[in-house]
């Protein structure tokens, strides 16, 4: 027996690759997904096999994340099966990233990833801004992985380790990698090519691309203890906290909107990253994160509508998702109650607690900016009249259910604050 | 003194030479398989075998097949790239075997470098770590092998694939030399 979830996995695609017309193999997938990696997790025998290239303890929590993300993500919608088990496999690759413990397997399981995400943002290939964005998403991920084998090189050469845990910090040596890792999640100095991806490749494919990678690299950050280089660290954070709340202020596109709150809102998740306890502030911070932008997505995921003033009248023709959407919107931009709020405090307490009170400063007043086009939607959709054409909803999409499971969470991971971690 | 290692290295450098020297294309990759034969044999005996190994197996198992069926498929009967520039490749080829060998020749002292084995071969070591200490690295790859195979056939396919009929194709066909014609 080496490993329940691979078996598991190469059986679905043997299934979805001789008996192409099956159609329970989307249920067969979310189970396994959701089940799957959290027993294996706790098994033995899968633990044994892991323990050659991973470490045992890992962030286990990251781990069952990453398939709770997983099957969320196909349980959004009906999508092709070959992009199923794509998404399927990329899980491994995440967990590779989040728990393993030498440099070259971390690469592997990165590589694994962006990998599945070329061929989910490219998708079918028929319209030539998809294929566009996937090549961009194709380009900017080789680079980062060129930049994360040079600081694989460098530190080798530094410390004579490939061991992630056994390596130490050696002034901005390992540079190369924290900025590819960077790169991969779009915070300030390489956020550029956020915009005209998220522009660009499909509702599905946005799915995978907005919360998965999120979530598996602040883990990954977490478990390394990486301290930064100060000032890399304050430019990163104060850059991507004002360049995402500016930058989304006159935006029109519903793409580009979500690509710009997710610039923010990673500055914010870095911002907890300094030291101490960082399961409390960034963890917390990450799933908050994870949670809202699921629910966003559950909500997007049965629009047809591209731009902000088509979602005029909104409030009026669905009540429920829009009220819905409303409290998610207002812990996205930070309101008390809320989760969103408590996330926003936890980083913003961690890094006046190590000393840096500009940027926290800074953090409040990127929360009050940003804040206005979190409330801009909500009064397009409630307080505007007119409305130009109709557009009827998606079929064959079922984010409604995964919406709802958010926004509970959303209201009691807020309101349960003080009880959690 | 003509030892093994000579012998080996000889038929590897003639038949490496044969393979520009032949007119027909067939003849030249046998030429070649031969010639990748005994670097692979030469590199396992000076104590390589791993990459001899790699050698066997990729290349001639698998490139110089495919050569050989490229070959064999368009059926070049003549050698017709490539003649006018045949002498000046047989002098590069001296040239750098020359530039090459004489560096060898000049910084090598003794033979200890050839001779050097140890008792546990490449092979071994490689496989332990492969296999016993790291499969799940492999299995992890082979997993990751799928995906490519599963994203690409993804992409490529496209939606559902239009069915024609052979008769429209050929009724298409008429409409277009009709209308050349008009």
């Amino acid at each position: 027996m080496v490993s329940v979830y691979i078996i598991g996995m190469s059986l679905v695609e043997m299934i979805g690759v001789i008996r192409r017309k099956e159609q329970r193999i989307r249920e067969v997938t979310i189970y396994s997904m959701l089940m799957g990696g959290m027993i294996e997790k706790e098994s033995e025998e899968g633990m044994k096999v892991y323990r050659m290239i991973m470490e045992e303890e890992g962030s286990k929590r990251g781990v069952i994340g990453v398939m709770i993300i997983g099957g969320m993500i196909i349980m959004l919608g009906k999508r092709r099966r070959e992009e199923e088990i794509i998404i399927m496999q990329m899980s491994e690759g995440y967990k590779m990233m989040m728990i393993g413990n030498e440099w070259m397997i971390v690469y592997m399981g990165m590589e694994w990833q962006s990998m599945g995400m070329y061929s989910i943002g490219i998708g079918r290939g028929k319209s030539i801004k998809e294929r566009e964005a996937g090549i961009k998403y194709m380009i900017v991920s080789g680079i980062a992985g060129g930049m994360y084998l040079m600081g694989v090189v460098r530190n080798y050469k530094e410390t004579g380790s490939m061991k992630i845990i056994e390596s130490e910090w050696i002034g901005g040596r390992k540079g190369w990698i924290i900025g590819s890792v960077m790169m991969k999640i779009g915070v300030v100095p390489m956020h550029m090519w956020i915009r005209e991806i998220y522009e660009g490749i499909s509702k599905r494919s946005m799915e995978v691309y907005a919360v998965w990678p999120k979530w598996s690299i602040s883990n990954m950050l977490c478990r390394w203890e990486v301290e930064w280089g100060r000032w890399v660290w304050v430019i990163v954070v104060v850059g991507s906290i004002i360049v995402g709340s500016i930058g989304g202020y006159g935006e029109e596109s519903i793409r580009r909107w979500i690509g710009y709150s997710t610039i923010s809102q990673m500055g914010y998740m870095l911002m907890g990253m300094s030291m101490g306890n960082k399961e409390e502030s960034v963890e917390y911070y990450i799933s908050v994160y994870s949670i809202m932008m699921m629910g966003i997505l559950g909500w997007w995921s049965e629009k047809k509508e591209r731009r902000m003033k088509e979602l005029v009248g909104e409030g009026k023709r669905n009540s429920v998702k829009s009220g819905v959407m409303m409290v998610v919107m207002y812990s996205m931009m930070g309101m008390p109650v809320m989760s969103g709020f408590w996330s926003k405090y936890r980083v913003m307490m961690e890094s006046v607690r190590s000393g840096e009170y500009g940027m926290g400063i800074v953090g409040v007043i990127g929360g009050v900016i940003g804040g206005y086009y979190y409330v801009k939607m909500i009064e397009v959709m409630y307080f505007k009249e007119k409305r130009r054409e109709e557009r009827g909803e998606l079929e064959k999409r079922e984010g409604i259910g995964v919406m709802s499971i958010m926004v509970v969470l959303v209201m009691w991971m807020g309101i349960e604050e003080r009880n959690i971690i | 003194m003509l030892g093994v290692y000579e012998v080996i290295g000889g038929i590897g450098v003639i038949s490496g030479i044969g393979v520009i020297m032949k007119k027909k294309g067939v003849e030249s990759v046998v030429y070649m398989i031969i010639s990748f034969v005994n670097i692979a044999i030469w590199l396992m005996r000076i104590g390589v075998e791993y990459v001899g190994w790699i050698i066997m197996l990729v290349y001639i198992g698998a490139i110089a097949v495919l050569f050989m069926f490229v070959v064999m498929m368009l059926e070049i009967r003549e050698e017709e790239r490539g003649r006018e520039y045949k002498g000046m490749m047989v002098i590069v080829g001296m040239g750098v075997g020359v530039v090459i060998g004489g560096r060898v020749w000049m910084e090598e002292e003794g033979r200890e470098w050839i001779e050097r084995k140890e008792k546990i071969g490449n092979v071994m070591v490689i496989s332990k770590v492969m296999y016993g200490e790291k499969m799940i690295g492999i299995i992890e790859c082979g997993m990751m092998l799928m995906l490519g195979m599963i994203a690409v056939i993804m992409m490529v396919e496209g939606g559902e694939r239009k069915k024609e009929e052979v008769r429209e194709q050929e009724l298409r066909r008429w409409e277009e030399v009709i209308r050349r014609k008009e």
